[in-house]
């Protein structure tokens, strides 16, 4: 019974030693660190490049890892999901206007993080609930990734058609109050946020992983990225947020997301248990 | 020992009700942790946590990321979210695209468990209109996982459970009922070890 139990837990089997020998050739070679990665996601995306590129064994494609740079970049863009949706989760949003605003208000200067922010879709939404809000003329929204691409495509600020029903759906569920057609216009299968949101939009590349403090926030977000790491580097990152924010700054994380397994939870209070928003204790 | 085991139910349209029969047929001390992927619309708060904590005596959480799974619990797939399983025995969370335009994914799920359980996983494919499920399935058998699907006649949509039944040669096709007596014997036999 017990050599059954350690069998389980302890035996990796071929691919999975593999792709630790991949994780920590990435890291030697050129820095980049996803050893504090949940492992079944990786799996699935290290199965997936290997299934679109064709590349048959996993010592053909750490051998090119380790020598060719964009061999690696392709790689590494290709490890992290990126998926996103505009008011992803309403109820978040609404809570951001009742809860946040009314304190953000004080502030004569407000900063806001989107760590993890992808396509942008998230960062936009936040812009037209600040200008909503009456609060865009004074903020500033960092919206941060570690994959540049990503960032780009934000830049646009261009989305496919196939979002709109959703994104229309989301943010009226989320307390707008116009229509979200006023925030953009349409036409050959894309929609693009009007230019006036992006105004007080900086996006720029950031790692969670290996980049540091960069600013004093108000409000940082980062909802569905540590679903991805493990609890060391939950615990790591909670911690760049602690230091991230102002005294009583507000955290927001996704939905199905919680700090209770984390050691250094006690360094932040619940402002919302329903949509995990919390607030830096001092 | 029970949580060594892991029985996943994947149920879609028709399925919550065959969950709920599933779930009264089960000895009162039935104990191996079961995790319910069922499909749900996204985007608003789930009451069927709440539904089957009404009617089992088991601990019935939602899914959150990192959760740990133990013997006595049911867990339940959040709407919107892939449930994956860790090497540690956690749940994980990702919201990488619906799969079979599904997500939670039960073949997404299926293929992280049955990694990570080989042949202590117990698959249960229930009622539902569409395919997913069948491809899970197969890497439930080649790693030594068993599966059983709900009886077509029975389930309100067989779709689903043929699907699987047509992907692999699975362990049993069973009314509720006869489901329901599997994972008590497998829990009376679990028990004696
Ligand atoms: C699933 S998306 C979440 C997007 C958005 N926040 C949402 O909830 O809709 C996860 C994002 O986290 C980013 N990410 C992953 N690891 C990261 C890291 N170490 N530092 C910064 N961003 C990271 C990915 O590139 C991806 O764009």
């Amino acid at each position: 019974m017990i050599a059954a139990v350690e069998r389980n837990s302890e035996l990796l089997d071929d691919f999975e030693i593999e792709v630790e020998c991949l994780l920590e050739a990435l890291f030697l070679r050129w820095g980049h660190d996803f050893r504090g990665y949940s492992r079944a996601s990786l799996r699935r995306r290290v199965a997936r490049y290997l299934a679109d590129t064709g590349i048959q064994r996993m010592a053909d494609l750490q051998h090119e890892l380790i020598r060719d740079p964009q061999r690696c970049q392709h790689f590494v863009r290709g490890l992290t999901v990126n998926v996103t949706d505009m008011f992803r989760d309403p109820a978040f949003y609404s809570v951001l206007r009742t809860q946040v605003i009314p304190e953000l208000r004080s502030h004569p200067f407000i900063k806001i993080w989107h760590a993890g922010c992808s396509t942008g879709e998230e960062a936009y939404s936040m812009s037209i609930l600040l200008q909503e809000e009456g609060l865009a003329e004074r903020a500033v929204i960092y919206a941060t990734d570690i994959n540049s691409r990503v960032l780009e495509h934000a830049r646009t600020g261009i989305y496919h058609d196939k979002m709109l029903v959703t994104a229309r759906e989301n943010y009226q569920a989320s307390g707008g109050k116009v229509q979200l057609d006023d925030y953009i216009s349409t036409g050959y299968e894309r929609f693009i946020m009007d230019p006036v949101l992006k105004r007080n939009i900086v996006f720029t590349t950031h790692d969670l992983v290996t980049d540091q403090v960069f600013g004093e926030m108000q409000l940082v977000i980062c909802r569905n990225v540590l679903i991805y790491f493990r609890r060391e580097l939950q615990s790591r990152v909670l911690t760049l947020f602690y230091e991230s924010l102002d005294m009583g700054g507000f955290l927001g994380l996704g939905i199905k997301e919680s700090l209770s397994a984390l050691p250094n939870q006690n360094s932040f209070r619940i402002v919302d248990s329903a949509v995990r928003l919390f607030q830096r204790i001092d | 020992m029970r949580d060594q085991q892991l029985v996943i139910v994947g149920a879609s349209s028709g399925g919550l009700d065959a969950v709920l029969a599933l779930l009264a047929a089960l000895s009162p001390d039935y104990s191996v942790p079961l995790l319910v992927v069922l499909h749900q619309r996204a985007n608003r708060e789930s009451g069927v946590p709440a539904m089957l904590a009404r009617n089992t005596h088991l601990q019935v959480l939602e899914v959150e990321d990192k959760l740990s799974i133990n013997a006595g619990h049911l867990y339940v797939a959040p709407p919107n979210y892939h449930v994956l399983i860790e090497k540690e025995k956690l749940l994980s969370l990702s919201i990488e695209p619906p799969v079979n335009y599904c997500r939670p994914s039960i073949d997404v799920t299926l293929e992280s468990a049955a990694f990570v359980y080989r042949e202590w996983l117990v698959a249960c494919v229930l009622s539902g209109a569409n395919q997913d499920g069948a491809e899970g399935a197969r890497e439930v058998k080649r790693r030594g996982g068993r599966v059983y699907v709900q009886d077509a006649a029975e389930a309100q949509v067989g779709t689903m459970p043929q699907a699987v039944a047509a992907a692999v040669s699975v362990d049993g096709v069973l009314s509720m009922g006869g489901m329901a007596e599997m994972l008590n014997r497998m829990n009376r036999s679990e028990c004696a070890t």
